[in-house]
């Protein structure tokens, strides 16, 4: 076979609303600032307004397209013996851990995450590049996903420094 | 919260003879304070000596308050300092966790018969880096710190090697340092001189690209900032070199500027080589421990060992590789990456290949560096497409920078000839993407993973396998259609991620499932 093969589970579904609320809110908050400031000070308004379409231009399709490419490509699986995850919507990424070298395991929510009941799951090695992150998981598979996790790592020995 | 085992032990002061070390601080100090009192003072007499009181005191006088408030002890299972006047601070570093006990010299504790010793576990330790600097003590304190606690380190690390080889997937055969019970178990003083300081060396420093880029840089900008100060190139130029105030012909006169500040920038690189590497001495104990001390006016003692050397990196410039020369830097864990980064972290200057080979055999404990030329070897080629693909990358820069220069020069009147800059460096640019596209390589070999890339600075690792923690595939947009990829490799050591650039994808999977053990 040429390229890695693909690992088994989707995200969740609702991780698609997840990304667009979040880049939505930045590109919305960035915006907003500029035009905000160009409304307060007239001198600048101009060039002001022109960045914030410049931002904007390239910003509201890839709020809105990016999602749906990266429920695409984001992918994840925990094996008998390593964690696999492919993420990226321009440049893909696929990575593998073997659970011999994992160290942490942990699962995050932020306040967006929370509002649509999603959870991120970190798998993190000795090496500060080597963390495996499967964004938007359903909050009780990340849960089961964890727990699952941790048995096996502390069954297999040795963590590779 | 000492527990009972550690009131025995005293805490230490560090070196009374720091007074002294202040006191040539101060003195120092003092002739530039002068200067400054002399023009702050115009203003204001009282206001003058006040600034330039608190300038030329404060150093040396947290200098001396460290002295008095810094304790520090060995117990037996921690290092632990206390330090601090309006912020007291206790550490405690286990002495397992300790990975390097560096050994510096700066002129003044010189003086003194001081020395500082840096002590590093490599991880995040209570703040900061995980470093402690006990900053002056007396020499022979210092070394004798050092082997004790480096023989501590070197029992742990010995036990992390182990540990590794038990939970290695690919099961590699790499030699782990043999403790030879059977010989003279003296405590690291037979030391066997690996390598001693050549001053031919000197040339790869001096040679280094940008001691030859910056001269041209500061000619063109001398001759852009001197005429806003009303003074001319030339002139200074003719006044300098010759005794004809009339002027030289341009071409004349900007070929002597560029040749006195090149020849300024190879002198000031050659004593810089000099005052860094002067009495520069390798030595191993045999057992897999080396130290290597250099320094004139600073003198520095850096210590490494096998067990903690997961590799090497070759890195070597256009220009150094020409005269024939290459750095060699190995791959080691528990050292921080602000650590790696700073001057003590260097085991070796720019050497000869042969020399590098060597040493790098040493560290690794094995014959993994043959003596093939260039280094390491033969290696597998990559497709063309990667040339291709370089090559576009350094076009849009050139075009990225036209189009600015164009902007420039027709918006803001900057002297049309620079955009000759553009064109000057397609036409560098296009023999060295095919340059960089046959220095690409890769292999697999006996529990390493050798890989080269780069034209301009040329680096290959060698990377143990067992060192590797994750790995990632990576392909961008571009590379998608080329077929190409990247494969990074995840390690706790060195600089933490090395990388196989612009393989076919195929033979890319193929080596991230043999490095990790897993089907990819």
């Amino acid at each position: 076979m040429t390229a890695p093969r693909t690992p088994r589970h989707r995200v969740d579904p609702r991780a698609r609303l997840y990304w667009l609320t979040v880049e939505g809110l930045v590109l919305a908050a960035l915006v907003g600032a500029l035009l905000g400031a160009g409304a307060l000070w007239p001198g600048a308004r101009a060039v002001l307004v022109w960045i914030a379409a410049g931002i904007a231009a390239p910003g509201l399709p890839y709020v809105l397209v990016m999602p749906l490419l990266r429920y695409r490509v984001h992918r994840w699986e925990a094996g008998d013996t390593a964690v696999y995850s492919r993420t990226g919507w321009w440049a893909v990424e696929w990575k593998v851990a073997p659970l011999s070298r994992v160290q942490t395991v942990e699962s995050t929510r932020g306040p967006v995450e929370q509002w649509f009941g999603l959870s991120s799951v970190r798998v993190t090695t000795a090496s500060s590049y080597g963390a495996i992150v499967i964004q938007g998981l359903d909050k009780d598979v990340a849960d089961t996903l964890v727990a699952t996790l941790t048995r096996a790592t502390q069954q297999t020995t040795g963590d590779a420094t | 919260m000492t527990r009972d085992g550690d009131e025995g032990v005293a805490w230490l002061r560090l070196s009374p003879r720091m007074a002294g070390a202040a006191v040539v601080r101060l003195l120092a100090g003092a002739v530039p304070g002068a200067f400054a009192f002399l023009l702050l003072g115009q203003a204001d007499q009282v206001f003058g000596l006040v600034v330039v009181a608190v300038l030329v005191l404060l150093r040396p006088t947290a200098y001396l308050l460290k002295y008095l408030k810094f304790r520090y002890r060995v117990t037996d299972t921690e290092l632990q300092v206390r330090t601090g006047l309006l912020f007291r601070s206790y550490r405690r570093i286990p002495l397992d966790r300790i990975r390097t006990v560096d050994i510096t010299a700066k002129p003044v504790l010189r003086l003194f018969g001081l020395v500082t010793v840096e002590v590093g576990t490599g991880q995040r330790v209570s703040g900061g880096d995980g470093r402690i600097s006990l900053d002056a003590v007396r020499a022979a304190t210092g070394h004798g710190l050092r082997r004790t606690l480096l023989s501590r380190a070197g029992r742990a690390a010995e036990a992390d090697a182990a540990g590794t080889d038990a939970g290695s997937v690919t099961g590699a055969a790499v030699s782990s340092p043999t403790p030879t019970s059977a010989s003279t178990s003296t405590s690291a003083s037979a030391s066997d001189p690996v390598l001693t300081l050549r001053w031919r060396w000197a040339v790869f420093q001096m040679f280094y690209i940008w001691s030859l880029l910056t001269p041209l840089a500061l000619v063109g900008v001398a001759y852009q900032v001197l005429p806003l100060v009303d003074l001319s190139p030339h002139g200074l130029v003719a006044r300098w070199f010759t005794d004809n105030q009339a002027g030289l012909p341009r071409a004349a006169a900007v070929i002597l500027a560029v040749a006195f500040f090149v020849t300024l920038a190879l002198a000031g690189a050659a004593l810089g080589f000099a005052l860094q590497w002067w009495g520069y001495r390798l030595t191993s104990d045999g057992r897999g421990h080396f130290r290597a001390t250099r320094g004139l006016f600073t003198t520095r003692s850096f210590t490494v060992d096998r067990s903690r050397v997961r590799g090497v990196t070759l890195r070597d410039s256009l220009t150094v590789r020409a005269l024939g020369g290459t750095r060699l830097a190995p791959v080691l864990t528990g050292v921080s990456l602000g650590q790696e980064l700073s001057d003590n972290g260097k085991l070796l200057p720019a050497v000869t290949p042969d020399a590098a080979q060597h040493v790098a055999n040493l560290l690794l404990g094995d014959e993994v560096m043959t003596s093939e030329r260039p280094p390491p070897g033969r290696l597998e080629a990559h497709p063309r497409w990667a040339a291709r693909r370089v090559l576009a990358r350094y076009l849009t820069c050139d075009i990225a920078v036209a189009a600015t220069l164009i902007v420039g020069v027709w918006l803001w009147s900057w002297p049309p000839w620079l955009l000759i800059a553009p064109g000057v460096l397609a036409l560098v640019h296009t023999p060295a993407a095919y340059g960089y596209h046959r220095n690409l390589g890769h292999r697999l070999d006996s529990g390493y993973v050798f890989a080269r890339r780069g034209f301009f600075v040329r680096r290959t690792d060698v990377v143990q396998v067992r060192g590797v923690c994750a790995v990632t595939v990576r392909q961008s947009l571009f590379q998608r259609r080329l077929g190409l990829a990247r494969l990074e490799l995840c390690t706790a050591a060195g600089e933490r991620v090395y990388s196989v650039v612009d393989a076919d994808l195929a033979r890319v999977t193929a080596l991230a499932s043999d490095v990790i053990g897993e089907e990819l």
